[in-house]
């Protein structure tokens, strides 16, 4: 080969392996955000951090990592916010949303919101923007709400924003009485009890038909009784088969003298060793007239391994009724008396805030509110 | 939208329905993936079942078999012969023109492929699933994948909810914010 050649087909080789390699995002022509005129919300400033494009096969990997500065533009207290994220030309149909409850903004104040995300798309596909953000809710210290509310995010905020009142309520009341050492200990048991928790991956789909009906059997949910709840439990089972769990079925009779409009169920699983699992929600809309009872069926399946990919034997389950939401738009959530294995949003982020700066810095938190 | 009952799905995956039973079951099965997917089950229970009636008993007794099938056709011969006289009279007195059956056979033909023509072709069905691992909740449709990324740090809790959806909750180890990552399927 002459030395002209061999030139050549370095020259060749080295523009491949730059094709091949990832290329910085123009993240304007990828990502656009749009807020409504009147929002009680501006962008101050979109961070792009490390956004990057990568061949991957047949396929374009997009890494998009934006931090957005937002302002409060309104004059009450912003205590959540909710974002709407959609790729319509990757995955039609599809949506994701990020929330950041347990805020304390007030007027003219920024914070943060990180959104990072990974797209998987054809080669084939236009080179249009690809991600939309918007804003689907923006809840107020009053309760007062803003926003299209297209995913129901105002029902999931005000349920994050009364749980973190009642358990700022709740440590407070611990501090005042029994002083610093006693919130130190909740702040412990609180890391304990998550610790405790094992961690699991999952997936989710529509129910149709057991993909191992030999082996299916029905599981009865074991029902946590608060004894305040306006609903009651009557019986729930899900058909299961080994990793797998579908077609919850639940019945409840309203107690309370008002209809309620929807319920949220938490559960959690138990696998053949005792382990226990926090496995999530379930949401279920109804109109549930006072002193009346009804049965709910909801086509979905869940499969569950541990983060090793190990397959969880689903042995157990236990439900509890974690919120109920009235036809007048109240909200009931339990009392902390009815020690819910799950800790809510703002207990997460005390003790974590425990966790890395200590004692002070959680007093001095709750006293901001 | 209303279901049709597993009765009628197995009668359907057994042609065992009248034509008009089996048009509407068809046409819902083009909408409705969970009907579709009990009936893939039937259809594969009825293969299990004629693969197991294949196979022959091991204490066949070959030579009883044949003497008993040869009397059975011996007895439907005799049996044919006795009202072979009677069949031919009544046919030949009620037999309709050929006029009258070439327009039945038309209409037929007709109803048919009419019947034919208004079964809406079979798309293919996508497969969209939702899926938490330890990065983040992906989904992914037909090749394509969204995936929404848990941040650095932080313990993850994860709540799968419905219908088609997941969420996670982490604390923000940067800000100390606590975010809650929804994928939704629909």
């Amino acid at each position: 080969m002459c030395t002209r050649s061999k030139f050549l087909s370095l020259a060749l080789l080295g523009a491949c392996g730059l094709l091949a390699q990832s290329t910085r995002l123009d993240p304007h022509s990828t990502l656009h955000i749009t807020l409504p005129e009147d929002a009680p919300v501006t962008v101050l400033s979109a961070d792009w951090g490390e956004s990057s494009a990568s061949p991957r096969g047949g396929a374009m990997l997009l890494d998009l990592h934006t931090s957005l500065s937002l302002r409060n533009s309104q004059g009450r207290r912003i205590r959540g916010i909710t974002l709407l994220v959609t790729a319509q030309e990757v995955t039609p149909g599809g949506k994701a949303s990020v929330s950041v409850p347990s805020l304390n903004i007030g007027p003219g104040e920024a914070f943060p919101i990180r959104i990072d995300l990974r797209l998987l798309r054809p080669l084939q596909l236009g080179n249009g923007p690809l991600v939309q953000v918007g804003l689907d809710g923006v809840l107020f210290d009053d309760l007062s709400f803003y926003g299209p509310n297209k995913l129901n995010c105002r029902r999931s905020m005000t349920v994050w924003e009364l749980e973190a009142r009642r358990d700022r309520k709740h440590f407070k009341s611990v501090l005042e009485a029994s002083g610093g050492e006693a919130l130190r200990t909740e702040m412990l048991a609180s890391l304990e009890r998550q610790a405790a928790r094992a961690g699991m991956d999952a997936r989710v789909a529509r129910a149709g038909r057991g993909t191992n009906t030999v082996s299916e059997r029905q599981i009865q949910f074991a029902f946590l009784q608060t004894p305040d709840s306006p609903v009651r439990t009557e019986n729930g089972m899900m058909r299961v088969a080994a990793d797998e769990a579908r077609s919850p079925r639940l019945s409840f009779t309203n107690k309370s003298d008002k209809t309620v409009r929807a319920l949220e169920i938490g559960w959690m699983i138990k696998d053949s060793r005792g382990k226990e699992y926090v496995a999530g929600s379930i949401p279920v809309e109804l109109d549930l007239a006072p002193q009346q009872k009804t049965m709910v069926i909801q086509d979905v399946a869940f499969k569950f391994s541990e983060p090793n990919g190990q397959a969880i034997h689903i042995e157990g389950m236990t439900g509890f009724v974690s919120s109920v939401e009235y036809t007048d738009g109240r909200m009931w959530i339990p009392s902390r008396a009815s020690k819910l294995p799950t800790p809510s949003p703002e207990e997460q982020r005390l003790a974590e805030l425990y966790r890395k700066r200590g004692l002070n810095a959680v007093v001095e938190e709750l006293r901001k509110f | 939208m209303t279901h049709p009952s597993e009765k009628d799905l197995a009668l359907f995956a057994g042609r065992d329905l009248h034509p008009y039973a089996r048009w509407r079951i068809a046409r819902h099965l083009h909408n409705c993936p969970s009907c579709e997917d009990v009936l893939h089950s039937f259809e594969s229970a009825k293969e299990k079942l004629r693969s197991e009636a294949r196979r022959m008993p091991a204490d066949l007794d070959w030579e009883r078999l044949a003497a008993e099938m040869t009397g059975n056709i011996r007895v439907g011969l005799a049996a044919g012969e006795c009202i072979a006289p009677v069949i031919a009279k009544s046919t030949s007195t009620r037999g309709i023109g050929w006029r009258a059956s070439a327009v039945l056979a038309s209409v037929t033909g007709l109803m048919m492929t009419a019947w034919w023509l208004s079964i809406p072709p079979r798309l293919p069905r996508r497969q969209v699933t939702v899926q938490e691992t330890a990065g983040g909740i992906e989904l992914k449709d037909n090749g394509a994948a969204l995936i929404l990324l848990h941040q650095r740090g932080g313990k993850t809790v994860l709540f799968g909810s419905s219908p088609g959806s997941l969420r996670a909750r982490y604390v923000d180890s940067e800000t100390g914010q606590v975010t809650i990552n929804n994928v939704y399927s629909q």
